[in-house]
């Protein structure tokens, strides 16, 4: 297993170099000139010169690509173009408040997505079934920003439950700064206060974007369920007499979670790169938003920073997947 | 389904009492790119640093009156090239130290320096001298009759504070970022990046705060509209930036909330590319600026949220005049231009580039349903405005059309005429997005920079207009309005002509 991880572990770099590499060049493609983007709309040419030479963007691409690699195993991301802020900096600010999110979305998705498959499958034909697969029909099919808007409405309009934008109320203190994730931080720091209204503020994003998850995540685990309960091993335990709730919990449900997880996965790797939209439409204030303004500013390291960590953070979620594998089904082996 | 889990977990947070708000919330589109007073060229970065910085001279809130701000007086040589200026003794910074001529002699030699923001409104600025600690000479390179009206925007900063934060001889670029150095009427508190900023009262400020204002408040970032709408009416925001006419149609009958319909300079125009192959004749640019819909422009798509300007200029710039022609519709003089011309239409197809994120997308649609009415076909370049500007700098990578909205600092004539339409501001991130070259236009547009005497001036301006009538590089759109809206216990808000899409604090006050 150690050697398995190990070469997983070493196959990230050649992974991590092609996608910085596919990133840096398309990046290039672009219209629009860094160079502009760093001195201003009006920068005369001898100053957009004086930049270019500044940032390094008067030399060849795989030179510039080269220096930006050799920096990065410095682990220096580089200076943002547009802010002039260290990128490493700007992303301790806005990974962990994305991280933040996509746990609240994660613990949603498994919370309500695995109870309702089993559910579904265990008492299939139920109004809860039913219900359940309308619901993953619309949850899968609706747009998320018209869902978000469509919350927002509800639960910040017209019951006025929830805060309708933002990480915290206007007159809460962020909790001091220990892991970036206001939630995690107020309760280290005992701030009960704090982190309710940071649990308030997580809430509506965090179910916009868990929704479709539930869906997708309760449907494949229906069915892994209905799978499994034909299997011979079921009809054995069975025999033998066992409780349903044993059957389900402890024979089924462990072979049914196998497709699960992959889903759950995948559903990582979407939220790593699709808050963009619901960030913005929370001000949420995460990498979502960073990268959209890094995007549309053609900030180059902003965007080379972002597309790093992204990719970091997929491949270790991908590895904690298939290691997981092999707690749910001791047939599976690693070499 | 959603709203049962979203429901219940509300209901297992509990219901959080309504936190008495000491703030004052504005809620805006857009999060300041910076700090730095150098870049208030850009609204988003005017909107913090107009609260916290002050000028030498200001513009009165909502009029374009100019008023001494930290400059107590000022006088102006005979030639029309110095400016001597008297500050005031009571000014401070907001670390507590006095506001020096040597103060403005950094600002302004920064500026010179950085050559970047509000740098394009002052070229003519050659440099400045410090005459004793309280008096200051600006010089330039020749008569600017725009001047005043240009230095609202160039914000006296803390020559000591940045020097001590300099990184690398950058001037304090990095440090202004997310830092204030300003002697305006409120100081920085905390600043968000991508969330908001928040700012407080300064005690010591020099002008008179009067017994009505604002202690605090927060400026958040809200990008979707129908959010900011809700945070308005639940009593979660005071003020919110809108763009929408449904918009404001909907809030117009809401208990306790105003609607503001603002004037503005903010003019949008269509660049036609003088050296595209099919635009070169003159008579097919006025025959598309002939083909667009000003009126479905003004009344069904904005539903009178925009004004129709006369001439070149909006309403409320200087050297108007009411006479000047109102941009038409005329789909027969066009078809007559078209065939005078001899153009083939089924040969043609346009580019036309404009910013779908901020809303042009309509400005495209009318324009291309208009060119379809003589049978010309344009077709969509939807880009980011950095983009577009790189576009433009080069001819070859230039769009036969393009939008461009003009954000003046104030109602000179000379910031929209020149920075359109002479051929020094073609490319290179100028203004000039028609590559129009004119040797008289050029010559009736520097004439006119440097003529003092407003009657002059502005005939000056006249002949311009005719000129650009003749030559059509640029139709004239429609002039924005600004909309917003706001609780209706906030008082003193106005919209600065000089200063678009900003909210200045210090003018304003709750009732109770």
């Amino acid at each position: 297993m150690r050697r398995y991880v190990a070469r997983r572990l070493l196959l990230m770099v050649p992974v991590l170099v092609g996608v910085s590499l596919l990133v840096f060049f398309l990046t290039n493609l672009l219209p629009g000139d860094p160079a502009r983007a760093a001195a201003g709309r009006l920068a005369t040419p001898d100053q957009l010169e004086a930049v270019r030479g500044r940032l390094g963007l008067d030399r060849p691409l795989p030179v510039q690509y080269a220096l930006y690699m050799g920096r990065l195993l410095r682990g220096d991301l580089g200076t943002s173009l547009t802010s002039k802020q260290d990128v490493r900096r700007e992303l301790q600010i806005f990974f962990p408040a994305t991280l933040e999110l996509l746990l609240a979305t994660m613990v949603i998705t498994v919370g309500v997505g695995i109870p309702l498959g089993v559910r579904g499958a265990t008492r299939r034909g139920s109004w809860l079934d039913r219900g359940f697969l309308g619901f993953s029909y619309v949850g899968v099919g609706m747009p998320v920003f018209f869902l978000a808007l469509l919350l927002q409405v509800v639960f910040a309009g017209w019951l006025r439950v929830l805060p309708i934008a933002g990480r915290l109320g206007l007159e809460t203190v962020p909790p001091p700064g220990l892991t970036g994730m206001y939630t995690v931080d107020a309760i280290f720091a005992g701030q009960w206060s704090t982190f309710v209204d940071a649990v308030r503020h997580l809430a509506l994003p965090a179910v916009t974007l868990a929704i479709a998850g539930i869906s997708e995540v309760g449907r494949i685990t229906r069915s892994s369920m209905l799978a499994a309960l034909g299997q011979d091993y079921v009809r054995t335990a069975r025999a033998k007499g066992l409780p349903e709730r044993t059957i389900y919990l402890h024979h089924a449900l462990p072979n049914a979670l196998l497709p699960t997880t992959t889903v759950i996965g995948l559903q990582v790797a979407f939220l790593l790169g699709g808050t963009v939209l619901i960030e913005n439409l929370f001000s949420w204030g995460g990498l979502g938003t960073y990268a959209w303004t890094g995007i549309f500013r053609l900030d180059i390291p902003v965007i080379m920073g972002i597309t790093i960590i992204s990719t970091t953070a997929y491949l270790f979620v991908n590895l904690g997947v298939d290691l997981l594998y092999t707690q749910l089904d001791p047939r599976i082996e690693y070499e | 389904m959603p709203v049962i889990v979203a429901a219940a977990v509300a209901a297992s947070l509990g219901c959080a009492p309504a936190v008495e708000r000491s703030h004052l919330v504005l809620l805006t589109e857009g999060i300041p790119p910076t700090l730095d007073p150098v870049a208030a060229l850009d609204s988003r970065v005017d909107n913090p640093i107009i609260n916290l910085y002050s000028a030498l001279v200001q513009y009165a809130p909502g009029s374009t009156e100019l008023r001494p701000d930290l400059a107590e007086s000022f006088e102006v040589s005979e030639d029309g090239r110095r400016y001597i200026f008297t500050l005031r003794e009571d000014a401070r910074f907001h670390d507590g130290t006095p506001v020096l001529a040597e103060d403005v002699q950094y600002t302004v030699n920064r500026l010179l320096a950085l050559k970047i923001g509000v740098w394009a409104y002052l070229t003519p600025v050659s440099g400045a001298e410090v005459l004793d600690p309280l008096r200051v000479a600006i010089d330039l390179y020749a008569p600017f009759p725009g001047f005043l009206g240009a230095m609202t925007r160039l914000y006296i900063a803390n020559a000591d504070l940045i020097r001590a934060n300099e990184f690398e001889g950058d001037m304090g670029q990095r440090w202004l970022q997310t830092h204030d150095a300003g002697a305006g009427p409120y100081r920085l508190v905390s600043f968000q990046p991508e969330q908001q900023f928040t700012v407080e009262r300064f005690l010591e400020y020099h002008g008179d705060w009067g017994e009505r204002h604002i202690e605090s408040a927060v400026f958040r970032v809200i990008r979707e509209e129908a959010a900011r709408r809700i945070a308005l009416v639940n009593g979660d925001a005071d003020w919110i930036y809108l763009s929408s006419a449904d918009t404001i149609e909907a809030l117009v009958d809401e208990p306790g909330i105003m609607v503001n319909r603002d004037p503005t300079l903010n003019q949008a125009y269509i660049a036609f590319n003088t050296k595209s192959e099919h635009l070169a004749d003159a008579r097919v640019r006025r025959a598309l600026a002939l083909s667009y819909d000003y009126e479905g422009h003004l009344e069904h798509l904005m539903r009178g949220n925009a004004e129709w300007p006369y001439g070149v200029l909006p309403t409320r710039a200087k050297c108007v005049s009411l006479e000047s022609p109102r941009p038409r519709t005329d789909l027969d003089e066009a078809r007559r231009l078209i065939a005078e011309a001899g153009l083939d239409v089924d040969q043609v197809e346009l580019t036309m580039a404009f910013e779908g994120t901020t809303g042009e997308t309509p400005i495209f649609e009318i324009m291309r349903a208009g060119a379809a009415q003589l049978g010309i076909r344009v077709s969509a370049v939807d880009i980011e405005w950095d983009a577009k500007v790189e576009n433009y700098a080069r001819l070859e990578t230039s769009t036969d059309i393009g939008t461009i909205w003009m954000f003046a600092p104030g109602p000179e004539a000379h910031h929209f005429l020149y920075a359109l339409a002479h051929s020094g501001q073609a490319g290179s991130g100028g203004s000039n997005f028609a590559w129009y070259q004119d040797a008289e236009m050029d010559s009736l547009l520097e004439e006119a920079a440097e003529e003092l005497d407003e009657e002059r001036r502005c005939a000056l301006y006249r002949q311009v207009e005719e000129l650009w009538l003749r030559d059509m590089p640029f139709a004239v759109s429609v002039t924005m309005v600004g909309l917003s809206a706001q609780r209706d216990d906030l008082h003193g808000y106005s919209a600065s002509l000089g200063h678009p899409l900003t909210q200045n604090l210090y003018p304003m006050w709750q009732s109770q």
